[in-house]
């Protein structure tokens, strides 16, 4: 008895509102609806005042509008997926100096742990994680600054994995000779997290063992 | 890789946000802050 009262409501009135607010079908649904502004934004026009340049030009713009506006969310979607995968290959991989690097690819690493000192930088790890798409940069400048700060981070880490290798190849044949290398550089592999420029130091660092 | 592909996504992100600014309303009531 209610079903009957109500489905034919629900239809006509919330289901397209509904169907419509479904992530994939909602990409569909703009484009869709770009689509029709290219078609019936001149027809308005024309109607109302026999414009029809103006009218072809409001109904383009719309449309570029909305399939650049899905163009560019589908491939910030893509690269977001692609870095996801990515950084689980690297967990599978699972290098040596898996607790260094982990600290940086945590889902989310905020982009000022760069300037932080090493004790907040390593109680990121009980930071509960949030999603990726949160917090994201409100404009084009904001973009491209988290960008840049991003690839500045995973770049110093990346650059802090290809000398540590070396590093701890040193450490195993020199901790029979001396016992004070390994301790200076347990020191000093966590500050090079933090600072680009100490990495510099850690290179120099085979010259003064024994 | 990871750090480039990371580039292009926020960049990407703010791109999108900054042609379409109704949708910082959204997001922002869709996910946590820290």
């Amino acid at each position: 008895m209610l079903n009957d009262l109500w489905t034919p409501d629900v239809k006509a009135t919330q289901l397209a509102d509904v169907v419509s607010g479904v992530s994939p079908i909602r990409s569909v649904v703009n484009v869709g609806s770009g689509v029709a502004d290219l078609v019936l934004l001149p027809i308005a026009q024309y109607r109302k005042d026999g414009r029809v340049v103006r009218g072809l030009q409001k109904g383009t713009k719309a449309f570029v509008r909305s399939t650049a506006t899905e163009a560019v969310k589908l491939g910030a979607q893509l690269a977001t997926g692609t870095q996801v995968i990515l950084e689980q290959a690297e967990n599978v991989l699972g290098s040596k100096f898996n607790e260094t690097i982990l600290a940086e690819t945590l889902p989310h690493p905020s982009d000022d742990a760069m300037g932080r000192s090493i004790h907040s930088a390593s109680d990121e790890e009980t930071v509960d994680p949030i999603s990726r798409y949160a917090e994201q940069p409100v404009n084009i400048q904001e973009g491209i600054q988290s960008a840049y700060t991003s690839m500045r981070r995973n770049l110093s880490s990346a650059a802090q994995t290809i000398l540590a290798v070396p590093m701890e190849v040193f450490e195993r044949s020199g901790s029979e000779a001396g016992s004070t290398t390994p301790i200076l550089m347990r020191v000093y592999l966590p500050l090079c997290r933090v600072q680009f420029v100490l990495l510099f130091e850690q290179c120099r660092l085979p010259c003064y063992g024994p | 890789m990871i750090g480039a592909s990371e580039a292009v996504s926020k960049t990407l992100l703010g791109l999108h946000n900054s042609m379409d600014p109704e949708i910082r309303h959204e997001t922002a009531a869709k996910y946590k802050h820290r």
